[in-house]
């Protein structure tokens, strides 16, 4: 197992804490630890219906035909794997705060995925990055959570990125949850949200932020470089110009709920500072 | 409201250079942000920000702009006349006495700020008021009478230049006093820094007195001890603080002595500067300190390198007249006891020759070209006329007693209260060119003279119409005093009347040239006369004076500041001396108006303050 600056020991302690707890239940997939609303072979019997030319004579309950003279089919709860997937936003704007912003939401994927594979679950890391969207297979397992855990710490964080342009860059099959970690300086999300509901996805939006992002403090002339597309834009610091600020933010913010109460997304925020294992509660 | 100056008119430049720093502002250190999507942001909701907020954004700018203004609005000094209560007529008298040269801050003087002040009120007096406009200084001078044209009394008032005389504006006062017989609206404004008590005038003084710090030479005079030279020199400090300077003393416009001096406030001290061995014409005394009235701290004298005079003195007899004569500094007589012998004693060319009760018959034909004549109890048709002889006589109606009283002049001064006994006097004829000396009255109550003193012929000619040896004048010890007086003037054999004059006095030349004569002075003065009388005016600079006759008749006089105008140091409690009610007086070193400057200043701090606090706020 890889450790690096952001997987540390510290990191893994704190994972035996964090618990996710899911409601979805998922259709789709081999078989897991999760209950699917399809019918399907495992031993937990859920109802009966007459056979019908075709059925698997295997599950002809003979009990009832004695009974009833009746032909029934026993059905079953199949049990499949959940799927998740987590598009990480890989662009340069995550690489910025102490803790970086990139850090931060590289342990919450791990966190995130380490609960999902202790449950049998499958998950499919998306890397989100130069408007392209780097898939990497399904990780099941806990043997593959440390696979997942270097494909993590390899992740470079660089490039511009549109949020929408990458997540519609891959093909979406089968029901499942999408995760999406971002620090979301994007207007178009809800093209985002839109595309994944579509696709019959669960969502989730983690939105990852620095304090600096939410109160930044400058009292002087500064050209205000961007870190991804290097456009500057030159401001005068006040308190005036500091207070503007934080109401464009939070308008920013609550405009991020709204649109993910529309698409039934869970919206999270998670500074960088913050616990990431306290997210949920 | 009007404004002092419109210079600062020319800092409006500075609004547009604040504007274009504005715009320029200062370089900007770049700061790397994850996305400026939220400032974007920011930016695109403060679009739709009311006018007014759009304004605030720049509110400190228009304080700035608003701050330059204001900041001109002060330095242009606005300000409101007070209401000027005016009458149909007005007189105003501007001092341009010495005085009026004492400077009351860097650049004005006393004379700059009153005419600046004359020139306000002209302005404020109504359309069609009658001005008269008059200087006072030795002399009074009306400029304008009764004009009704502002422009050109304006221009008159700021032609009015300083003069170094002694004087004030009591002249010019008692002058419209009586221009109030016919004009009984007049009202008198006058400009002056020196108090002046005519409580049977009315109007206002504007007081120019201020406070200034002055100290003056008052005298300096020069004499001999022995081998050496003596100069004394009085100097007084006029102001109120103690006085630490040094004294220097030139001769002939070289440094001789240096000497220090501590004078309290309001005293004067004589300095002596003794054991002194110099060879020279003129000393001059200076304060080496600068005040505010500099003129007065110089002060010249001559050095008094006479020659001795020559005095013959023809007299059957009197020894109490040689005494006396022979009492007069650098003289030497010589006396001649038989008329007959005069001829050949007059060509020794005598300063002075003296006819005691015995002339000559024919006088007017040996007479020598030069010399000063006095006559005593003689008669000499030439010069003067002997009405008859007052003689000592009882008769029915009473007893006679020729009674001779003195008149006030300078050779007079110290025998005009005594009184002597004449058993006889000759009743003379007052001459033109004389100034009497004494006077006698006949049985009747008329008027003659009985001795006078003058210059004629081109010589000093004194008479005495009585015989000293039928007086007790002789006896008295108040006959000494005027003999010598009259020596003084009679043995002096120079042109001049006077060696030593203030400015604005008359010097009387009276020099005999063929080729005229010339009198130098300082700034290059210098003016030629033809020969003969002449009473020299232009004594404007203080200074030293030469009167060149042709050589070797060249002689000096000194003319000094007047000291008097030296103490113009304030009208102190004259403000509320009671005779001085009628006149009511401004303290016009404020210029008499009313200034907004200090509220504006005050604006533009309360302006710097709101922008300070709004700066911080942002």
């Amino acid at each position: 197992m890889v450790t690096d600056e952001t997987f540390t020991p510290e990191f893994y302690e704190q994972l035996k804490k964090f618990r996710l707890q899911l409601k979805l239940r998922l259709a789709a997939g081999a078989n897991g630890g999760r209950k699917s609303n399809a019918k399907g072979s495992s031993v937990e019997f859920s109802d009966f219906r007459e056979y019908i030319p075709g059925d698997d004579i295997r599950r002809i309950d003979w009990n009832a035909y004695a009974r009833f003279d009746r032909l029934f089919v026993k059905l079953f709860m199949e049990e499949k794997e959940g799927l998740f997937r987590i598009f990480m936003d890989a662009s340069k704007s995550m690489d910025f705060g102490t803790p970086t912003k990139a850090v931060h939401s590289k342990r919450l994927a791990a966190a995130l995925s380490y609960c999902i594979l202790d449950n049998s679950d499958r998950v499919i890391l998306n890397v989100l990055k130069n408007n392209k969207n780097e898939v990497h297979k399904g990780t099941a397992g806990k043997q593959g959570f440390s696979r997942l855990i270097d494909t993590l710490s390899a992740i470079t964080f660089e490039g511009e990125n549109d949020l929408t342009k990458s997540i519609k860059n891959q093909d979406i099959t089968g029901r499942g949850m999408s995760i999406i970690i971002s620090d979301l300086y994007t207007d178009n999300l809800e093209d985002s949200l839109k595309y994944l509901t579509y696709k019959k996805q669960e969502i989730m939006v983690i939105h990852v932020l620095t304090k600096e992002e939410m109160s930044p403090e400058i009292f002087e002339t500064s050209n205000l470089i961007d870190s991804e597309s290097g456009a500057s834009l030159k401001v005068t610091g006040s308190n005036a110009l500091l207070k503007d600020y934080k109401k464009a933010y939070e308008e920013h913010v609550t405009k991020l709920q709204a649109l993910c109460k529309k698409y039934s997304a869970k919206y999270i925020l998670s500074l960088t500072d913050s616990d990431f294992t306290r997210i949920f509660t | 409201m009007r404004f002092m100056h419109l210079w600062p008119l020319a800092l409006l430049l500075l609004i547009p250079i604040v504007i274009i720093m504005y715009l320029l502002k200062q370089n900007a250190t770049d700061t790397p942000v994850p996305s400026v999507f939220l400032w974007k942001e920011m930016y695109q909701n403060k679009e739709s920000d009311t006018p007014w907020e759009k304004l605030k954004k720049n509110i400190l700018l228009i304080m700035q702009i608003i701050t330059i203004i204001v900041l001109i609005l002060a330095l242009m000094g606005p300000y409101l006349r007070k209401e000027v209560d005016v009458s149909e007529s007005v007189a105003i008298l501007i001092d341009n006495s010495a005085s009026m040269s004492a400077k009351l801050d860097d650049r004005d003087t006393r004379l700059d700020k009153a005419k600046a002040s004359a020139l306000h009120f002209v302005d404020t007096l109504p359309s069609g008021t009658k001005i008269t406009l008059i200087t006072c200084n030795k002399d009074t001078a009306v400029l304008a009478s009764n004009s009704q044209d502002k422009n050109t009394v304006s221009s008159l008032l700021k032609g009015i230049s300083q003069t170094n005389y002694a004087g004030d504006v009591a002249a010019g006062i008692k002058l419209c006093d009586t221009m109030r017989i016919s004009d009984s609206s007049l009202q008198i404004a006058a400009f002056t820094d020196t108090y002046v008590a005519l409580p049977e005038a009315s109007g206002t003084i504007y007081d120019f007195s201020g406070n200034i710090r002055n100290a003056c030479v008052d005298y300096v005079s020069c004499g001999s001890r022995g081998d050496e030279k003596v100069v004394l020199a009085g100097v007084s400090n006029c102001g109120d603080q103690e006085l630490v300077t040094d004294l220097n003393l030139y001769v002939d416009e070289e440094l001789v002595v240096v000497k220090s001096v501590v004078i309290p406030a309001n005293q004067s001290q004589v300095v002596y500067f003794d054991s002194l061995k110099f060879e020279g014409d003129v000393v001059k005394v200076e304060i080496n300190n600068a005040d505010d009235l500099i003129q007065d701290n110089v002060a010249y004298a001559l050095t008094n390198n006479e020659t001795e005079s020559k005095v013959l003195l023809m007299t059957s007899g009197n020894l109490f007249l040689q005494r006396a004569i022979e009492l007069t500094d650098n003289i030497s007589v010589s006396v001649g006891t038989d008329i007959s012998d005069f001829e050949t004693l007059a060509k020794d060319n005598y300063d002075l020759i003296v006819f005691d009760n015995c002339i000559p018959e024919n006088l007017e034909k040996m007479l020598p070209e030069k010399g000063n004549l006095m006559f005593i109890n003689v008669p000499f048709d030439k010069y003067y006329t002997v009405v008859g002889e007052l003689e000592y006589s009882q008769s029915e109606s009473g007893t006679y007693v020729p009674t001779v009283s003195f008149d006030s002049t300078k050779y007079t001064q110290n025998i005009k209260s005594s009184s002597f006994g004449f058993s006889s006097v000759k009743a003379m004829e007052f001459p033109i060119w004389a100034e009497n000396l004494m006077t006698v009255r006949d049985e009747t109550g008329v008027s003659f003279s009985a001795g006078f003193i003058g210059e004629t012929d081109y010589r000093r000619v004194c008479v005495l119409g009585f015989d000293l040896h039928a007086s007790d004048m002789v006896l008295k010890m108040e006959f000494p005093v005027f003999i010598y007086s009259l020596m003084s003037t009679l043995a002096d054999t120079s042109a001049l009347s006077d060696k030593n004059v203030f400015c604005g006095d008359t010097v009387k030349i009276s020099a005999l040239s063929d080729n005229g004569f010339t009198v130098s002075g300082p700034k290059g003065l210098q003016k030629n006369y033809s020969s003969g009388l002449l009473n020299f005016k232009d004594t404007d600079v203080p200074g030293v004076y030469v009167l060149n006759a042709g050589k070797p008749s060249q002689e000096s006089f000194v003319v000094n500041f007047p000291t008097t105008e030296s103490r113009c140091t304030g009208f102190g409690e004259v403000h509320n001396d009671n005779n001085f009610e009628s006149f009511s007086v401004v303290d016009a070193t404020e210029q008499g108006v009313f200034s907004y400057r200090p509220f504006i200043i005050a604006l533009i701090l309360l302006l710097l303050m709101a922008e300070w606090i709004i700066f911080i706020k942002k």
